[in-house]
């Protein structure tokens, strides 16, 4: 075999190994109209997605909704949005789960079910993709400030 | 016992992952869980009490989490480990703790925890037995003393006060424990002794506290100081007639290694600062953490003849780097180090004066490389490869002798894991 074609069936290997990378739209971070803020600083948002905010600022409980880990949804919220590697955001999660010190979001398996739990949970926040129409639902975009 | 554990596998394992979505019961309760699944292959030294290859390595984990209101959550977890001869496979209470947050607001909390409380300590320990919160199969070997305190290092019956304020520099979380454990197994001891004596060591005074530093930064970046203190007095010590103390005499005198047997007296302070920090860039996640460790041995009597206090400091550090930019496999390599004793890092002063069995007791050095590979959302496939020179952190294993141990040896582990 030469060297040629072995690289090949190296790239072509590496690709069915790993190439499931599923590109996905922009999100956009989503609120019930509860929340009495327009935008949150990149911070902010991670500190709520780590556990460390637990309330607004105007004292009202905050509830966390998000998609499970392997969601390519995540996977770009959480690059884009908070700036950590999907990976490192699920063990942050699973080390608040398992030491007893926090807790991680609540997972919902759809879109759909997003909109659903955030315009029936006041104080909530999650995210959808870009391509979700939510100007007509009963929910507040939040801007984040990079 | 073991029929329970093998069900509750069989359940786990055919169970689709569809499971996965089943813990959020509500926004208030949730229920979590791990099972795991091992195979060890130990070529050169007995590990855990397992040679050569075992598939005696299994671990099962079921959390709960409920919030009864704004301030206040219940939290506890189960613990069922089973690892050769040394973890017996029975249920373990590893939490169960109450936590009220006092005040909150935006620019920070301050809570209280209490019951059985995890030990904040670094990066890993909180999570030591759960799987998949660090790259590899077992925590970083060098600095979270797996030979020796591992019950002690994981939680504490007392109490735990936290804070955290966020300002322009970042944020700050401050952890301070304290209360007893009870040490559950031989471990400890025969880290103090190198040999099982008549006494017990049954309980430890802790405390400790974790100070974490999270700048304001471009990138994930986090610092952390953390202090731990166990304190505890060997108990049950032997009697001895003055007949019996003449006699001992005689034979301390002929085989010196032998005084520990006659030990009527022996308490136990040490104290572990470690510093600490991880820092991800791009696909990229860098660790490492420096352990320092006093230990200071007082009131010590042999046959109740009094002896000098002795005191000795250890050093252990460990550097580590994860590439997580692929979906579904992450990679990682590590080098531990660690000396028991920095004014003899050899052990050859320990050894000569029949303090130890053998001078490579005394330090370790190793190194690690591992994958896991998230095959479906909640089950994965890890393994580790490890080479060490030294036994420092060998854990003691029934019925082996530590200068049976050889000084450069391997150990390698597959192990499949699903998360519910």
């Amino acid at each position: 075999m030469d060297l040629n074609k072995f690289y090949s069936i190296i790239v072509v290997c590496t690709i069915l190994l790993f190439g499931s990378n599923q590109v996905v739209a922009d999100v956009q971070v989503i609120a019930h109209p509860s929340v009495n803020i327009d935008s949150l600083s990149q911070r902010d948002l991670s500190r709520i997605y780590v556990n460390q905010m637990k309330f607004w600022s105007d004292q009202n409980r905050l509830t966390v909704f998000s998609h499970s880990t392997k969601s390519p949804i995540l996977r770009e919220f959480s690059v884009a949005k908070l700036r950590m590697q999907p990976h490192q955001l699920s063990r942050v999660w699973k080390r608040l789960t398992f030491s007893g010190t926090g807790r991680a979001p609540v997972m919902v398996k759809t879109e759909k079910e997003m909109l659903q739990k955030i315009i029936s949970t006041p104080g909530s926040i999650g995210y959808v993709l870009d391509t979700v129409n939510v100007d007509n639902v009963s929910l507040k975009k939040i801007d984040i400030q990079q | 016992m073991n029929k329970l554990f093998k069900t509750f596998y069989l359940i786990g394992f055919i169970t689709p992952s569809s499971m996965a979505y089943a813990y959020d019961v509500n926004e208030q309760f949730s229920v979590n869980g791990y099972m795991s699944q091992g195979v060890m292959y130990t070529p050169d030294n007995t590990f855990l009490g397992m040679d050569d290859i075992s598939f005696d390595v299994r671990g099962l984990g079921l959390n709960a989490n409920y919030e009864v209101n704004d301030r206040l959550r219940l939290s506890g977890h189960v613990l069922v480990k089973k690892a050769g001869d040394v973890m017996d496979g029975d249920p373990k209470l590893h939490f169960l703790l109450a936590d009220y947050l006092f005040h909150t607001s935006a620019e920070g909390d301050l809570g209280v925890r209490l019951g059985r409380v995890q030990n904040q300590y670094g990066i890993y320990n909180a999570t030591r037995f759960v799987p998949n919160t660090r790259p590899g199969i077992i925590v970083p070997s060098s600095v979270y003393y797996d030979a020796s305190f591992r019950e002690l290092m994981m939680s504490t019956d007392g109490v735990n006060l936290y804070g955290r304020t966020n300002n322009d520099l970042g944020s700050f979380e401050l952890n301070v424990y304290a209360g007893t454990r009870e040490v559950e197994n031989e471990a400890f001891e025969l880290f103090i002794f190198k040999k099982k004596t008549p006494g017990d060591f049954k309980e430890s005074a802790i405390r400790g506290l974790k100070l974490d530093f999270i700048p304001n930064s471009e990138h994930d970046l986090v610092f952390n100081y953390s202090m731990v203190n166990f304190n505890s007095d060997l108990e049950n010590t032997p009697t001895f007639t003055e007949d019996q103390i003449t006699a001992a005499q005689s034979l301390i005198a002929d085989d010196p290694r032998i005084r520990s047997n006659y030990v009527t007296s022996f308490d136990t302070d040490i104290l572990i600062h470690l510093f600490s920090m991880q820092y991800g860039v791009d696909n990229w996640l860098l660790t490492a953490e420096y352990a320092r460790a006093h230990s200071e041995f007082t009131d010590v009597e042999i046959l109740y003849d009094e002896k000098p206090s002795q005191s000795f400091d250890s050093e252990a550090y460990y550097l580590q780097a994860e590439y997580l930019g692929w979906h579904d496999v992450t990679v990682y390599a590590r080098l531990d180090y660690m000396y028991l004793d920095t004014d003899d890092r050899d052990g050859q002063t320990a050894y000569s004066e029949g303090r130890l069995p053998v001078n490579y007791m005394s330090y370790g050095r190793g190194q690690t490389i591992g994958v896991r590979w998230f095959i479906l959302p909640d089950l994965t496939l890890s393994a580790q490869y490890s080479l060490n020179e030294g036994t420092a952190w060998l854990p003691p294993s029934p019925g082996v002798k530590p200068a049976q141990f050889v000084e450069n040896w391997s150990w390698s582990s597959v192990r499949l894991t699903y998360e519910f």
